[in-house]
C-alpha cells in the first residue's frame, strides 16, 4: 500500500518480534507438555500461567499509560500521547484476556463463569475505565486537545484503581466467603516445573507486550506525522 | 486570598442564577422522582427485601440525577461565551473548579433534601437520620468533585451529555460501594468498626479527588 | 504593550497563523483587518491566554502568555464575538460579578459608573436575556473595561451596532487610546475605523502582509489598497 522504504522496520523490532515468537512458543510448549498435571483441578489449571501473565501485562499497560500521561502534560510532546494510547489499547486487550482466561479457569473449578472476586472485579472495572478512555479519544478530533484530555483521564482512571480494589475487597469481605482463602481457594503449591512455566509465561507475555507496544507506537507516530504533512501541504496550497 | 474571593463570586453567581431560572434543580428533581417511582414499582417486594433495596435505589437515583445537573451546569457556561469570561479571570483558574463544585454540591444536596422525605414516605422507612445525612454529605462531596472535574474536561465535546456518565461511573466505584455499604449499616445497624473503615476510605477518596482536582484543573479547563 | 514574536497556531494540523510579528505600543489604536477565517479571532484568543500558541510567543507588558498567563490576564480587557454575559442576571449584577472576579473593591460604584459610560441604565432590573445586540455589545465593553486594564483586545466590536452606536464606540476607543491604553481591534472592514486608528495591519495567510499608517489611512485610499490585496491587480479595471 505505501512506500515502505522510508519506514523500514528497525532491526531491533525485528529481533524483538523473533524473540517474542520464540518465547511465546516455548512457553506454550513447556506449559502444555512439560508441566505436571495439578492434582485437584486437572489440565485446566494450566490456564493459570497465562491468566496471571495477561493480568500482569494488563497492569503494566495501565501503569505505562499513567507515566506517559504525566509526561504528556509536562512536556506537551505528543509522542507521549501516542505511547499512552498504545499502552491503553494493549493493556485493555490483555486485561480482557486475563478476565476471559480467569473465567475459563473458574468454570470447572467453581461451576460458575463469573465471581465477584476482588481482583477479577477490579480488572473488570479497569476495562470499563480504559474503554471509556478510548471512547473519549474517539470523540476528540484536534490532536493536541485529544492528547491533553486523554492524559488527564488516564491519570484519573489510574488513581482510582487502588481505591476500587480496596473497596471491592472490603465489600466482599463482609459477605460469607464462598471459596475459602483470599485467593478464592485457588491456591496450590507450585512444584519447580510449575515455577519455570510461570516465569516462562510471564516473560514471554512481557516480551509480547513490548513488541506489540513498539509496533502500535510506530503506527501512532506515523499517523501523527502523516497528519502533519498533509495539513502543511494544504496550508501551502492556500 | 483572591482564589477564595473568585470562587465565592462564581458560587454566589450560580446560586442567584439558579434561583431565578430553577432550570437545574427542576430537571434533577423531576428526573430523580421519576427514577425512584420506577424503582419502587419495579420492585414489588416484601418488606424485608424492599428495605434491603433502599441504599441501592437511593444512591442510583442521586448519581443519575446528579449527572444531569453536573453536565448542564458546566455546559450552561458555554452559552453567551461565559466560559471564556470565567477563563479570563485575572487570577488562578482553579477558582472556577472550587466555585462550580461548591454550587453543584449545593444543588445535589437540595435534591437529596427533597428526595429523602419523599422516599421515606414511599418506602415506609424513616430516612431522616443523622447517620444517613452524614454519609450523603461525604458521598455527594466526592461525587461532585469528580463530576465537576470530568464535566469541565468534556465541556467542549459535542457528545458530552452521553460521555460524562460513561467517564464518571467506573472511577466512582469506590465511592458508590462505600456509600451503599455505610447506608446499609446505618439503616440495619451493623459493626461500628466496619462503618469506620468505610468512612475512612471515603474520606481518603474525597481528599485525593479534591487535591488531585486542584492540582490538575488548569490543564483540564484549558482549550 | 502588545508584542508577538513569530507566532504560529495550528488547528487540527492546519496552520492558521504563521510567523506573525506584531507590536502595539501604549496609546496606539491598531486595527487588524482580515477576511473571515484569516485568523483574527485566533490571534486575539492567544493574546488573551484562552488558547495556547503552537509556535512562538507573545507578551503583554512584558509578561509571556505561555509562562505568565495570570499576569497577562490582569492586564487585559477582552471583547469577543460572544458577549460573555449571564442572561438571568441584570446588567449591574453582571458587572458586579466580573468586578468580584477581578478582586475589585467598591464594585457597585465602579459598575454604575461604567454603565453610565456605555449609556446603559444602572438601575434597570431587566435581565440581560432581554437585551438587544447593541445593548449586549455595550455591556460587554463595560465588562472588558471593568478593571481598567492597560491593554484592550476587541474582536469585531462593531458587529451588530447601528451607525450611531458604531461612531460612539469609536470615540470611546479613541478616548481609551488617548488615556495610554494599547488597543488591538479586529475588523473585517477596517475602513470604518481608519479615521481614528493609529495603524491598520492587514492579516493574510497567517501573517501581517501590509501595514497602513499616517496618510495611507485616508478611507478612500485604504479601501482601494485593501481591494487590491484581496482581489489582485488583474481584477482592477
Amino acid at each position: 500500500m505505501e512506500n515502505e522504504s522510508k519506514r523500514d522496520t528497525p532491526r531491533g523490532l525485528i529481533f524483538l518480534d523473533a524473540l517474542t515468537a520464540l518465547a511465546v512458543a516455548g512457553a506454550l510448549v513447556w506449559v502444555i507438555f512439560f508441566t505436571p498435571r495439578e492434582a485437584v483441578m486437572g489440565d485446566v489449571q494450566k490456564v493459570f500461567y497465562f491468566h496471571v501473565s495477561a493480568a500482569w501485562v494488563g497492569m503494566l499497560g495501565f501503569l505505562a499509560a499513567f507515566v506517559c500521561a504525566i509526561q504528556e502534560l509536562r512536556t506537551r510532546n505528543r509522542k507521549w500521547d501516542a505511547a499512552g494510547a498504545a499502552s491503553v489499547e494493549i493493556g485493555l486487550v490483555f486485561t480482557v484476556l486475563a478476565i476471559i482466561s480467569g473465567s475459563i479457569w473458574a468454570r470447572p473449578v467453581w461451576n460458575t463463569w463469573w465471581t465477584w472476586e476482588p481482583r477479577l472485579t477490579t480488572a473488570f472495572v479497569m476495562v470499563l475505565v480504559y474503554a471509556a478512555y478510548l471512547i473519549l479519544r474517539s470523540s476528540l478530533e484536534d490532536p493536541e486537545t485529544r492528547a491533553r484530555v486523554s492524559a488527564i483521564y488516564a491519570i484519573v482512571g489510574f488513581v482510582s484503581v487502588p481505591f476500587t480494589f480496596l473497596s471491592i475487597r472490603l465489600f466482599r469481605g463482609m459477605h460469607p466467603v464462598l471459596f475459602g482463602t483470599g485467593s478464592g481457594g485457588m491456591a496450590f503449591v507450585m512444584a519447580p516445573k510449575m515455577s519455570i512455566a510461570f516465569f516462562a509465561a510471564l516473560i514471554s507475555f512481557t516480551l509480547l507486550f513490548s513488541a506489540l507496544f513498539w509496533h502500535r507506537l510506530r503506527l501512532g507516530l506515523r499517523q501523527q506525522s502523516e497528519g502533519a504533512e498533509r495539513a502543511s501541504e494544504e496550508g501551502e496550497q492556500q | 486570598m483572591s482564589v477564595w474571593n473568585a470562587s465565592k463570586a462564581i458560587f454566589l453567581k450560580d446560586l442567584v442564577a439558579e434561583r431565578r431560572s430553577r432550570e437545574l434543580l427542576l430537571t434533577m428533581l423531576v428526573f430523580a422522582v421519576q427514577v425512584i417511582l420506577v424503582f419502587i414499582s419495579a420492585f414489588d417486594l416484601n418488606a424485608g427485601a424492599r428495605e434491603a433495596s433502599i441504599p441501592g435505589v437511593l444512591w442510583t437515583t442521586v448519581i443519575f440525577a446528579g449527572t444531569l445537573g453536573l453536565s448542564r451546569s458546566m455546559a450552561a457556561e458555554r452559552e453567551q461565551g461565559c466560559l471564556d469570561g470565567l477563563m479570563l479571570l485575572p487570577g488562578d483558574r482553579t477558582a472556577i473548579f472550587f466555585g462550580k463544585a461548591a454550587s453543584n454540591w449545593v444543588f445535589v444536596l437540595v435534591v437529596c433534601a427533597i428526595l429523602l422525605p419523599l422516599y421515606s414516605f414511599f418506602s415506609g422507612t424513616n430516612l431522616l437520620r443523622p447517620g444517613l445525612a452524614g454519609i450523603l454529605l461525604l458521598g455527594t462531596f466526592g461525587y461532585t468533585i469528580v463530576g465537576t472535574l470530568l464535566a469541565a474536561l468534556t465541556v467542549r465535546i459535542r457528545s458530552r451529555e452521553m460521555l460524562l456518565p460513561v467517564l464518571m461511573l467506573p472511577v466512582l466505584v469506590p465511592l458508590v460501594l462505600a456509600c451503599l455499604r455505610v447506608t446499609t449499616l446505618d439503616l440495619q445497624g451493623g459493626s461500628a468498626a466496619e462503618m469506620q473503615t468505610w468512612v475512612m476510605l471515603l474520606i481518603a477518596y474525597d481528599l485525593i479527588a479534591f487535591a488531585g482536582g486542584w492540582m490538575i484543573f488548569d490543564a483540564v479547563i484549558e482549550e | 504593550m502588545i508584542q508577538t514574536e513569530k507566532l504560529g497556531k495550528t488547528y487540527q494540523g492546519k496552520p492558521v497563523l504563521r510567523g506573525l510579528d506584531l507590536i502595539v505600543q501604549p496609546g496606539e489604536f491598531v486595527v487588524l483587518q482580515g477576511a473571515n477565517g484569516a485568523g483574527k479571532t485566533t490571534l486575539l484568543r492567544i493574546l488573551s491566554t484562552l488558547t495556547r500558541p503552537t509556535k512562538g510567543d507573545c507578551t503583554i507588558n512584558g509578561f509571556s502568555v505561555k509562562k505568565q498567563p495570570e499576569e497577562v490576564r490582569k492586564r487585559i480587557g477582552v471583547m469577543l464575538h460572544e458577549p460573555m454575559l449571564y442572561g438571568d442576571l441584570t446588567a449591574l449584577e453582571n458587572l458586579g460579578f466580573y468586578a468580584a472576579l477581578a478582586g475589585l473593591k467598591q464594585r457597585r460604584e465602579i459598575s454604575e459608573r461604567l454603565l453610565d459610560q456605555v449609556a446603559l441604565d444602572p438601575g434597570s432590573s431587566k435581565k440581560v436575556r432581554s437585551y438587544s445586540r447593541g445593548m449586549l455589545q455595550r455591556l460587554s465593553l463595560a465588562r472588558a473595561l471593568i478593571a481598567n486594564p492597560p491593554v484592550l483586545l476587541l474582536d469585531e466590536p462593531f458587529t451588530g451596532l447601528d451607525a450611531e452606536s458604531q461612531v460612539r464606540l469609536l470615540h470611546m476607543l479613541k478616548e481609551a487610546s488617548r488615556d495610554g491604553k494599547a488597543l488591538l481591534v479586529t475588523d473585517h472592514d477596517a475602513v470604518r475605523s481608519a479615521g481614528m486608528a493609529s495603524r491598520v495591519d492587514y492579516l493574510h495567510s497567517g501573517g501581517i502582509v501590509r501595514s497602513f499608517s499616517g496618510a495611507e489611512l485616508d478611507p478612500a485610499a485604504l479601501q482601494r489598497e485593501i481591494s487590491l490585496i484581496e482581489n489582485g491587480p488583474e481584477k482592477q479595471a
